[in-house]
Order: C-alpha cells, then sequence, then structure tokens
C-alpha cells in the first residue's frame, strides 16, 4: 500500500472525549471494526479512512488456507443478513508474506483474528504472530457458526473455552479478547470460563444461529444448512447477551451485534459495553463509523461528561 | 482523500430522473459529483433510505457520459428494492451510491464483437457498445447485439439496448435463452457472408426456438471474433457450450448476491477452475472458460 498517495486526515484523536481504555489497550474511539467485516483493513481504503476506528478487527486466519462453504454465502433475510462464509482466508503462511506488511499503514489499533478446528490451531497462530508489532493483540473467535468443526464446538463448551484460552495465554503476552457465541444455555458459564483461562477482554456476539429455505427447491438456502444471522434485527438480543455478559465478568466486554446507528452504540454503552463492534453496517453504509463519532461526541457533551468512559455502566443492575 | 479517479467512491444524491421504459424496466438517471473513470461492465450499488431493504443493490453502469458526469442504471422491476425504486417520488430521495465497482470487461481489438444479453443483462452491453464504437465504429470493425427478454412486451427499444445512430445490429428475442440462437443467426450470417447489411432496427423474433443451427466452422485463429455475455446463469452456461464448440473468446458478467461489493465479506464467492473468486473484486466478468458452470 502506497502510504503517500492516501494522505489521510485523523480524526477523532484529539479533544473528542471518546478515548477509552479496553483492558491492556486504549483506543482512540469505541468503534471496532468487526472480524469478518472489514477484510484485512484494506476494503473500503478508498472511500474511508481507516484510521477513524478505534479497533479493525482482521478477518480470522488458520494455519492453512481455507476457500469457504461452496454455494450460496449470503442472503438477506427479515432486515437482516444470513451468513455461511466458512472462515475462507488465506491462511497463516500467506498472511504473514502478504497482510502483515500492509497492516503498518493501518493508524488504529490491530486486532488478529484466530480461529482453527483443534486448539493447537490457536497456540500455532498466536506463536507465529506474536513476533510482530503490527498486531496490537489477538481475538480468539470460538464462535463461527459456518464450519463443522472447531467454531460452536469449542465456543460452546465452558471447559474447552478455558482450556483453549489457557493455552494461548501462555503462548503469548499480547492481548487476548475473546469472542464468543450467543448459542448458548447459558452466556455467564462460557464468559466466566474464558475470563478463567486468561481472557483480558469479552467480545459479545458472534452471529445467531439462522437458516432460510429456497421456496422454489424446497431446500435449505445454504450447503451448510445454519447461517450466522446478524443486522439490526439482532440487536435487542445482542444487547441481552451484552447485558449478561457485563453481569458475569470484571473483564471489559465489546459489545456488538446489529449495532446499525448512533442510538444502538449508546445502548450497548450503557448496559456496560467498553467498546462496541460495528458488522453488517459497514456493508450497508460503509462510512458510518463517521457519523456514529460524530454523534458520540455530541453525547459526550451532552451529558456534561469529560469522557465516554464516565457514561458507560449505567443501567448494569 | 486523494484517491484515483477508477477507485470506488461514495456519494449521497437524489436521481436526476427517473424513466418508465416499458412494464418491467425503468431506467434511473444521476449527475455524479465528480468526473470518474468508468469501464464498460463496471457496477454500482445503491441504497436508499426509501427502500425497504438492508443491503445496497449492485447495477452494472447502462451508461456513462463522461462529459456529462451522467450515470444511468437499467433496473428491471423483479423484487421489493427494485419495484420501490420505481416509485413516482424515488427522484426526490437521496440515493448512496459507490462506485465504480469491480472489474468490467476487456475490450479487445477484433472484427467482430457480438454482445448477447438476456433480460436486464442487457444492462451493460449498451455501454460497452457505446465503448466498441467510439474506439472505431468507422467500419473498421462491427458490433453485433443479441437481446432476450421474458415476454415480447419486455422487449426494450433499439436505443435503450444500444447507442442511438451506432452502426450496430440489433435483434432482439422473446426469450432470454433464445438471445443465444439470435448470436448463432448472427454468428452463422457473418461467417457465411450474408451478414453485410447494417441494420439499426430492432428485430422483435417470437419463433426463435427454430434458428438456424448450421454454422460454418469459425476460424478465429486471428481473433477476428470477440463474444460478451450478460444475463441469466442458464444463458450464459448455454452461451460458454456454444463458443467452446466454435473456438470463440467469450466474457461474461456473472451476477451474485452480493454484501458489501467491494470484497470486505466474500458472499459473492463465484467457483472457478482456479479456485473461488469474488465477483465484488475479481469480476463480475470472467473469462467464460474459467467458470465452474455447473456449480
Amino acid at each position: 500500500m502506497n502510504s503517500d498517495k492516501f494522505k489521510f486526515q485523523t480524526r477523532l484523536a484529539g479533544p473528542s472525549g471518546l478515548s477509552c481504555k479496553l483492558g491492556p489497550l486504549t483506543l482512540k474511539n469505541p468503534l471496532i471494526a468487526a472480524s469478518g467485516t472489514y477484510a484485512f483493513g484494506e476494503a473500503y481504503r478508498s472511500v474511508l479512512d481507516p484510521s477513524v476506528w478505534g479497533a479493525i478487527t482482521l478477518k480470522s486466519i488458520t494455519p492453512e488456507p481455507r476457500p469457504g462453504n461452496s454455494g450460496r454465502r449470503i442472503q438477506e433475510c427479515h432486515g437482516g443478513l444470513l451468513n455461511s462464509i466458512g472462515l475462507a482466508n488465506p491462511g497463516l503462511d500467506e498472511f504473514e508474506k502478504t497482510i502483515i506488511p500492509q497492516l503498518a499503514d493501518l493508524d488504529t489499533v490491530v486486532i488478529a483474528s484466530l480461529a482453527g478446528s483443534a486448539t493447537s490451531d490457536y497456540v500455532k497462530l498466536a506463536d507465529a504472530l506474536q513476533q510482530y508489532a503490527v498486531i496490537d493483540a489477538f481475538e480468539l473467535n470460538l464462535s463461527c457458526p459456518n464450519v463443522r468443526e472447531g467454531g460452536l464446538a469449542f465456543g460452546a463448551d465452558p471447559e474447552k473455552i478455558e482450556t483453549l484460552v489457557g493455552q494461548v495465554r501462555r503462548a503469548t503476552a499480547k492481548p487476548l479478547l475473546v469472542k464468543l457465541t450467543p448459542n448458548v444455555t447459558s452466556i455467564a458459564d462460557t464468559v466466566r470460563a474464558a475470563e478463567t483461562g486468561g481472557a483480558d477482554v469479552i467480545v459479545m456476539c458472534n452471529t445467531f444461529l439462522g437458516m432460510d429455505i429456497d421456496l422454489n427447491t424446497g431446500r435449505p438456502v445454504f450447503n451448510n444448512i445454519y447461517a450466522g444471522f446478524s443486522g439490526p434485527p439482532v440487536f435487542p438480543i445482542a444487547l441481552r447477551c451484552v447485558h449478561q455478559t457485563v453481569a458475569a465478568t470484571k473483564l471489559p466486554v465489546v459489545g456488538m451485534g446489529g449495532v446499525s446507528a448512533l442510538e444502538d452504540v449508546q445502548k450497548m454503552i450503557l448496559v456496560g459495553a467498553s467498546a462496541v463492534g460495528l458488522g453488517t453496517i459497514n456493508f450497508v453504509c460503509p462510512d458510518a463509523p463517521i457519523q456514529i463519532c460524530d454523534g458520540l461526541a455530541q453525547w459526550v457533551k451532552d451529558k456534561g461528561a469529560t469522557s465516554i468512559q464516565d457514561l458507560t455502566r449505567l443501567v448494569t443492575g | 482523500m486523494l484517491r484515483g479517479t477508477n477507485e470506488p467512491h461514495l456519494y449521497r444524491i437524489t436521481p436526476e430522473s427517473v424513466e418508465q421504459l416499458n412494464s418491467r424496466f425503468y431506467r434511473m438517471n444521476f449527475i455524479l459529483p465528480e468526473q470518474l473513470s468508468i469501464n464498460p461492465g463496471q457496477f454500482v450499488t445503491i441504497k436508499s433510505e426509501k427502500v425497504p431493504v438492508l443491503l445496497p443493490r449492485p447495477f452494472c453502469v447502462h451508461r456513462w457520459e463522461p462529459e456529462t458526469r451522467r450515470l444511468s442504471l437499467l433496473i428491471e422491476a423483479r423484487g421489493t428494492a427494485t419495484d420501490t425504486f420505481r416509485e413516482p417520488d424515488i427522484a426526490r430521495h437521496p440515493f448512496q451510491i459507490l462506485i465504480p465497482l469491480g472489474h468490467g470487461f476487456k475490450v479487445k481489438p477484433a472484427k467482430y464483437h457480438f454482445l448477447v444479453g438476456g433480460g436486464c443483462g442487457v444492462a451493460p452491453l449498451h455501454f460497452l457498445a457505446d465503448e466498441l464504437m467510439r474506439g472505431g465504429g468507422d467500419g473498421a470493425h462491427r458490433v453485433f447485439l443479441a437481446a432476450g427478454f421474458r415476454e415480447s412486451a419486455d422487449a426494450l427499444a433499439p436505443e435503450t439496448l444500444a447507442p442511438q445512430g451506432a452502426a450496430i445490429t440489433i435483434n432482439v428475442a422473446c426469450n432470454p435463452f433464445t438471445a443465444v440462437d439470435l448470436f448463432r443467426e448472427q454468428l452463422d450470417s457473418v461467417l457465411s457472408g450474408r451478414g453485410q447489411r447494417e441494420c439499426s432496427a430492432a428485430t422483435i423474433s417470437k419463433g426463435c426456438g427454430d434458428a438456424a443451427t448450421a454454422m460454418v466452422a469459425a476460424d478465429n485463429a486471428a481473433n477476428e471474433i470477440q463474444v460478451y455475455g450478460c444475463g441469466p446463469h442458464p444463458m450464459l452456461k448455454r452461451l460458454a457450450a456454444l463458443c467452446a464448440e466454435k473456438g470463440l473468446p467469450l466474457q461474461v458478467s456473472l451476477e451474485r448476491i452480493m454484501g458489501c461489493g467491494m470484497g470486505a465479506c466474500q458472499g459473492c464467492s463465484c467457483g472457478t477452475k482456479k479456485g473461488p473468486v469474488l465477483l465484488c473484486s475479481e469480476g463480475p466478468v470472467l473469462d467464460a472458460t474459467v467458470v465452474n458452470w455447473d456449480e
């Protein structure tokens, strides 16, 4: 990436009161691009300065390349989005060779998302990527609903979560975010397992398991049958999940799920989220973080607060 | 922000006008605020608060006039979004436009260019025909257009299908599938030396199923012929089989449900002999020989 070509104005790094702590990380604002919606940070460069983000979470990578799922991969449904991408990614070697050199241009916190089929995959990735200063933190994707091995198999089992997080914790000193699924009976159990394992931050939540039927064929739309549902319709459910997460842990929480507007970000912060992830809305409105950040700065001012952090945890009871 | 004129730009503008073309098709026109470099086959995504769907919808650029910055999209009413786009007051509402996206047709030198479109797949062919005629419409090469629509009432007028006044042979069929038969007839005509008559009027042909099937084998070693297709998958598959049989180079513009339009969501994957490709960023135009047509 030619850095001279993109003389981006670094917005919101100043006195807007949006700077916030997220465990060991300091973000210039609480908005985080959700993994899987922002590629490796380069996708929207011509329409949005990546530095507007508090952090960008890269697309999940696995040790080996994955082509992703065949057949239909996305479907708009009831105002939301079903996806069955299947962790398509170039694999660790290609990531190190071609993606890592581009990350230095991202004037924001960079979070690498790690995924795999076994605990050893996550450890291998953390071990290999530990050396790169351009990666500020790791997010462990323990919640992808679109792969047959790993993904939900880890994320729904507290014992496996604790073991996996613990092993990665021993492999790296970088901050560890653990992204969990809402598709469990007890969110508190999985959140506490991640905390016990050594997580620094909990990310709640990944997509909700859904499906759709093609009425022309009478068959499921997706080859994997089930798919991850996201977008505005899931917001109230995600807000409840984040509320339960905040109640279950002392760790900082990134709230996400259907966040599409300033009001949604405010609500996530009011239930205790220290930062807020934007996902599907990036496909809909690529410059959404600009408008939301402007609104958040005004909100802090209107509330007479000096920092957005003063507005968190007001209604966690 | 510094960026190239061929990189995606994001605008929020109201349409200049919306023109009803027939019961199924209409044309939405915008005046872009900047001069952009747009190629035939590239696409845009548009979204309006007025339209009750989540994702922006992709449309191939139908017309682009660099001098006036006038962009036209050809839209077929066939769903919630496209039905709403043609409501009477739609031109009063701002649209979010992301443009230009993807990679378009590679215009290569040839003596004969055959453009084959089905339904709203004819949209990019007007732009392509315009580009081909600008590049030598003085007799250096000839352009043929075969278009098919679901019903004869849906068939678009010649001036909608190709630039006005252009010396282009246009044939229109009543079925997207039969656009391939029309192409075969045009090709047969050229190869047998019978296709010398210029024609700017559309021929509505309803009995296309019995189109001529005999054809002189094409000797395209000198790349005298280029074929471009856009339309329903079965139509393109049939066109690809025909071109493969005749040894003709074919570029196809493929369609998939798209999320971001910029390579971020990876939702528009298409199986090819080189592995999966994202149609939004690596397409939507691909060489027909690399496409896995049965996937």
